[in-house]
């Protein structure tokens, strides 16, 4: 700052004292209870695609561990020999890429939409042992495609 | 609130956290409804701009970068929308003392009543302050806005010139000229 804007601003701090006598409004207690109502709902509301995707680690594993191995038991269940079945290349890639592309759906619509599973799947350890029981026996199907 | 505290509420706001926010509310509401109610003029549109501002705020504050100057991005806010309700005509002209009420309200508070013995003294200190007033309903908004922004910011000048984004030079010099015509106006209505 220059020593002339310097000079001036000490002379309109000083000439704003008039203002010192103001009495200073402020908001009745009902509208500062408003605003931080609404202040606390826009938080809230702005804030809950994070927490909705906060919640996925917990559960986003177990939900496409459920998705994959339901569209790999789809492919594969009943098929005691699946390798003489698939033989062919090409149908093998053709199946893979369905399911692949299924379960793919299914896990978008989870997230998109299913986040409300959350609550009943963390419920009941015994139905995610079966999931992930059912996920392992589909790998060692895959396995011996 | 100490420096580092008003810190770590401001990193929890970023978050959106919902009681670090509604205490920068109680911190700042004041003297931005302060502010808000000079500009506008009335009661009912400093509380609706009050809320508005709280709530870009909250909208924005993500996007805020935290380099210690919180209190300026919040008064440009509430200056800026002052301003925009200011152009679009609404509550214009209204005078700040037709819609007054602290003046009335502190003359007239049973304390006050009770305990203050020198009622000409208040009456004539309420005449006075409305006479201010007025004069600085006269003023351009824009000679308004810079002297409320001192007054109830508490803002440096220089910081006041990066809200108005103008120089330092043209902020001192609107404030120096608003503050010329206050004098005038002053003296004129007596």
């Amino acid at each position: 700052m220059t020593p002339e804007l310097d000079k001036l601003e000490r002379l309109i701090e000083r000439e704003l004292e008039v203002l010192a006598g103001l009495p200073a409004p402020t908001p009745s207690p009902e509208a500062a209870q408003r605003v931080k109502s609404a202040v606390r709902a826009e938080a809230i509301r702005l804030g809950r695609p994070s927490q909705r995707f906060s919640v996925l680690p917990r559960w986003a594993a177990v939900a496409a561990a459920i998705l994959l191995a339901a569209g790999l038991s789809g492919v594969l269940t009943g098929s005691p020999k699946p390798g003489e079945q698939l033989a062919d290349a090409a149908e093998l890639l053709a199946l893979w890429s369905d399911t692949v592309g299924r379960s793919s759906d299914r896990l978008s619509f989870l997230l998109e939409d299913g986040w409300l599973l959350e609550q009943p799947v963390r419920e009941s350890p015994k139905a995610l042992d079966r999931v992930l029981d059912t996920l392992d026996a589909s790998f060692e199907q895959l396995g011996g495609l | 609130m100490r420096k580092p505290e008003l810190e770590d509420v401001l990193r929890r706001a970023a978050r959106r956290d919902p009681e670090a926010l509604e205490t920068l509310v109680d911190l700042y509401s004041p003297r931005v409804y302060g502010l808000l109610y000079r500009l506008c003029g009335s009661r009912d549109a400093a509380e609706e701009l009050l809320q508005e501002t709280f709530l870009r705020v909250v909208r924005t504050i993500d996007r805020y970068e935290h380099t210690g100057k919180f209190e300026a991005w919040l008064f440009r806010i509430a200056a800026n929308l002052a301003r925009d309700r200011a152009r679009q005509g609404r509550r214009r002209g209204s005078m700040a003392s037709l819609d007054e009420s602290p003046v009335d309200a502190e003359l007239s508070s049973p304390d006050r009543m009770s305990t203050d013995a020198e009622p000409q003294r208040r009456l004539m200190q309420k005449e006075a302050c409305d006479r201010l007033l007025e004069c600085l309903e006269r003023l351009t908004h824009p000679e308004r806005e810079i002297l409320y922004l001192r007054h109830f910011s508490g803002l440096s000048f220089q910081k006041i010139a990066e809200i108005l984004e103008v120089p330092l030079g043209t902020a001192l010099a609107r404030a120096h000229r608003a503050l010329k015509r206050l004098r005038a106006e002053f003296n004129e209505s007596y």
